[in-house]
């Protein structure tokens, strides 16, 4: 149990603002958590709350059975990785590394014997004698996580550490860590703004706005089944459609969205709200793009002709905005196969997507 | 549950607030010992009656007050101090601003050479400057006899021992502050904008004194302030210059203070010189705070 | 040089109007430099008349000096009484300048990483002496020191000193502790150091910039100052600029040149060797 976390009712409140409102959270042993969200959404403050350099309104928190609330954070035995890496500018990468150490009060020889050792895991043990500023933004980065491994914490936090790195060298670092917090089989959480590096490196993730936990799970879960609106726009791009739930006699179930009938597959049969108006996305990998209707369709799909408004190559990726006739817009995402189909502007078209592929969003 | 949690934010709070009381406390207590009582016993004092020879009756009385106030002496020594603020400080500002603007314009090297050229005045005490300014202005002194010498007059000019010398050797050892002072304002505009203005069609002179000298203002008017304080409040150049004979409110202070130890008195014309120098800084401020020059308080 | 004469010599040869567009152009950064060599020299010239008078054989005002000697130098160093004042205002610099450091790093790191009630209020209160003239401080602390009994005693001197001084020292160090990222001081407690350790080895290192400039400046002003030491030094307690101040008020006796000349190196010394970025600092009051 130790190395598991728990969050119970946490708010955060300067004078009138709240900042982290009535959060209740719960991270297990070894997994990688991430907390998503906008700027301002609160979870850089959850994450100090964590390490004890904030201290909440309302509300405990636990390391495994131990109730830490009050303890000051050099007490909490937690390793902690700053956007701007903190790294001591007079110390060299070694000084820096053993630092936690020796607050420890572990002997000269056991601190160089362990900072050989962890520098080698990131490949910084030919630097070990040079000052932070001689270092790369990469190379500070991994610094930074030796530091907070090297004193063995039971918690790991980190507080968007990669988004002073550049695109490419994100990409690398973020396998990198997570490579390594599965190595060691730390409980870490990871904060971050990008929802992409959440979905590629996280067991779970909590997406969370204006204080509020909005959704909680695994990235398949998050993408999949998003709860509400707010986690459907912010995850991947998602086509809302706002309409009337009609149920005929034969149990289908219908969405009425203008002039269109939207069919609804099981899965979204379960879940329909109680109200008559309600809301549905449809992502846009999982509707499907052709010019003619020479191949056999299954009655079940939702099929509507539209006309392409505009086209895109985002990448491997063609992102392809139709506007469905006698209805909205609707975005496709879909890989080219075959060099012979792309379409126009303008260009009248079909789309389908199967009545699973439909998800209601409260 | 949020009991304890209440007290825990307030609990850091406190603390917070505890600790930095306890790092100011040291030298928060030693200027309220060394220099706010000290003020205090002076108002004290300046109610006082003086006792010839030495000690004080505390009798509360205006009598030091309407003593000097009354006295068109000691009102012209106010008067001749005040004066001497304005002139100096006006001095200063048409002597230095030049300079300044030339150290804004030159390059790093010069820039540096000429900070040292106007640091080093600062950092030597006044005292040794002061006695430089005596040999040289004094009637045997270096600029009565280079002037002699080279024939461009016949009598040595009286420089010592008067308003003139005074001013002179006041004006050198308050340059510098003048100088940082409006260095520093313009240091921070743009020198794009004369540019600016010479592409719109005025001449390099115009654009620089409808553009960069209003624009500095702040500089010059922060600069005078300090001129004109540190003038009227000087005292070791006044007293070796000007000698006995010329009399300035400092002067006049260090008179009643430690010559005939009458301190009342010498408490009294503090005060009034320390409202006076208010009022005149006050409004000085108040002309020169414009939103259009930048300085908004 | 070279070049104005020739371009005059050239005069018959150039049109009028360039030949007066060039006259203009050349004569204004001629008088602009002018302008400044003079000014330079204005700045300059009593220390150095004071140094060359320093070297004067003569016991009389003559410049340029007739003859060279050392004697107002021996004259010096064999007074006891101005040795002594000298001695007085090193060993008072001191004291003042480590005195002021201490107060004032712990002032600093107050006003700059806590947050209270009438923060800004003390941060302007600790300017307040400089803004008063010097000569009504010192006349308060005449009659506060003798009321005290204090009058005259090294102590008074230090604490009278360390007026003047907090001002600057509060401004470098906080001038630094500014550019501090404090995610540094975070990192260290988060690391298990607590925050009075996390202060030693990570927050102090990093003004060490800041206390060397307050040291020059604080020992600077202290071994400078004349006004308020005038009322408040003792027969005992006499320092260097005192001395040479009531020394002044009757003689002119060129040893007081030698002694300013020491003076003035001392100064010099500081400001040539050590390094131009502390001294970037100074702004304005």
């Amino acid at each position: 149990m130790l190395g598991s976390i728990k969050l119970k009712k946490i708010t955060k409140k300067y004078k009138s603002v709240i900042a982290v409102n009535n959060l209740d959270l719960e991270v297990k042993k070894g997994e990688l958590f991430c907390l998503l969200g906008p700027s301002g959404c609160g979870k850089t403050t959850t994450l100090r709350m964590i390490a004890g350099f904030v201290y909440p309104t309302i509300g405990e928190i636990y390391i495994g059975n131990k109730n830490i609330t009050t303890l000051p954070p050099y007490k909490r035995d937690i390793g902690m990785v700053f956007q701007d890496y903190a790294l001591f500018p007079h110390m060299t990468v070694l000084e820096n590394v053993a630092f936690g150490l020796k607050m420890r009060k572990v002997s000269k020889e056991k601190i160089k014997e362990k900072v050989d050792k962890y520098l080698r895991i990131v490949g910084l043990e030919n630097l070990k004698n040079r000052l932070p500023r001689h270092l790369s933004g990469g190379q500070q980065q991994r610094v930074a996580l030796v530091r907070a491994l090297i004193i063995e914490p039971n918690i790991l936090l980190c507080d968007e550490p990669l988004s002073n790195l550049d695109a490419l060298l994100r990409k690398q670092m973020r396998l990198e860590i997570r490579r390594i917090q599965k190595e060691f089989g730390i409980t870490t959480v990871f904060v971050t703004h990008d929802q992409e590096e959440a979905l590629t490196i996280a067991d779970r993730i909590g997406v969370m706005k204006d204080g509020t936990m909005m959704q909680c799970g695994s990235d398949e879960e998050i993408y999949n089944f998003p709860k509400n609106r707010f986690v459907a726009d912010f995850i991947g791009i998602s086509n809302f459609f706002t309409g009337e739930i009609l149920t005929e006699s034969n149990g289908n179930s219908f969405m009425i969205v203008d002039k269109i009938k939207i069919k609804l597959g099981v899965i979204a049969k379960e879940n329909i709200p109680k109200n008559k108006e309600a809301e549905i996305i449809v992502r846009p990998e999982k509707i499907g793009i052709t010019k003619n209707l020479n191949s056999p369709q299954s009655g079940e799909d939702n099929l509507f002709s539209g006309k392409v408004i505009n086209i895109n190559r985002l990448g491997s990726i063609i992102e392809c905005k139709v506007k469905i006739e006698d209805c909205q817009d609707v975005i496709i995402h879909y890989q080219e196969k075959n060099q012979t189909r792309s379409f126009e502007e303008n260009e009248s078209v079909f789309i389908m997507w199967k009545p699973e592929d439909c998800r209601f969003i409260s | 549950m949020s009991k304890i949690n209440d007290s825990i934010e307030k609990k850091v709070e406190r603390h917070e607030r505890r600790t930095a009381f306890a790092l100011t406390i040291p030298s928060i207590s030693h200027y309220t010992i060394f220099f706010i009582i000290p003020l205090i016993a002076l108002f004290i004092y300046s109610f006082c009656h003086n006792v010839p020879g030495g000690g004080i009756e505390t009798t509360i009385s205006l009598e030091n007050y309407k003593l000097f106030l009354g006295d068109l002496v000691y009102l012209g020594i106010l008067l001749r101090s005040i004066k001497l603020g304005l002139v100096v400080a006006i001095l200063a500002i048409f002597v230095g601003y030049p300079f300044a603007y030339f150290m804004s314009i030159s390059s790093e090297r010069t820039k540096s050479l000429c900070y040292i050229l106007v640091l080093m005045p600062l950092f030597t005490s006044v005292v040794v400057r002061t006695y430089g300014w005596m040999i040289i202005l004094g009637r045997t002194g270096i600029l009565n006899s280079f002037l002699i010498k080279l024939g461009l007059i016949d009598m040595p000019l009286k420089l010592m021992y008067n308003f003139t010398g005074v001013a002179i050797a006041l004006l050198e050892v308050l340059l510098p502050y003048m100088i940082l002072s409006i260095h520093s304002v313009l240091e921070n505009i743009d020198q794009t904008l004369e540019l600016a203005a010479q592409n719109l069609g005025a001449s390099k002179l115009k654009s620089f004194f409808l553009i960069t000298v209003p624009l500095s203002i702040p500089g010059i008017a922060t600069g005078f302030i300090i001129v004109f304080s540190l003038t009227v409040a000087a005292f070791v150049t006044p007293t070796l210059i000007g000698g006995p004979g010329f009399r300035l409110i400092s002067t006049l202070i260090y008179e009643k203070a430690l010559a005939t130890l009458n301190w009342p008195l010498g408490a009294a014309i503090s005060f009034i010189f320390l409202i006076v120098m208010i009022i005149f800084i006050t409004t000085i401020n108040r002309l020169t705070t414009s939103e259009r020059w930048g300085t908004i308080k | 040089m070279n070049n104005f004469i020739k371009n005059r010599k050239n005069k018959n040869n150039i049109s009028k109007n360039r030949n007066k567009f060039l006259s203009v152009l050349l004569s204004r950064d001629f008088l602009i430099g002018i302008y400044i060599v003079l000014l330079s020299i204005f700045l300059l010239a009593p220390i150095i008349i004071v140094v060359i008078s320093s070297f004067s054989g003569e016991s009389y005002f003559v410049f340029p000096p007739r003859s060279f000697s050392l004697r107002w130098y021996i004259n010096f160093f064999n007074s006891t009484e101005f040795m002594g004042a000298f001695k007085i205002s090193l060993i008072l610099g001191f004291t003042v300048v480590i005195l002021t450091l201490f107060v004032g790093t712990l002032a600093s790191v107050a006003l700059v990483r806590f947050n209270f009630p009438g923060k800004k209020i003390v941060h302007s209160f600790f300017l307040w002496p400089l803004m008063l003239p010097s000569i009504i401080l010192a006349i308060s602390l005449l009659i506060f020191y003798s009321r005290i009994r204090i009058l005259g005693s090294f102590s008074g001197l230090v604490c009278a000193h360390m007026l003047l001084t907090t001002p600057f020292v509060l401004r470098a160090i906080m001038g630094c502790l500014y550019t501090i990222s404090w995610s540094i001081d975070e990192a260290a407690q988060n690391l298990g150091a607590n925050r009075l350790q996390s202060f030693f080895y990570v927050i102090l290192p990093q003004i060490k910039f800041g206390l060397i400039t307050a040291t020059i400046f604080a020992f600077i002003i202290s071994f400078d100052e004349v006004v308020v030491s005038l009322f408040t030094v003792g027969a005992l307690t006499k320092t260097l600029p005192v001395y040479i101040f009531n020394y002044l008020e009757y003689t002119t006796d060129p040893t007081i040149a030698a002694i300013a000349t020491i003076f003035i190196t001392i100064i010099a010394t500081i400001l040539i060797f050590i390094p131009k970025k502390y001294l970037a600092t100074i702004g304005t009051r």
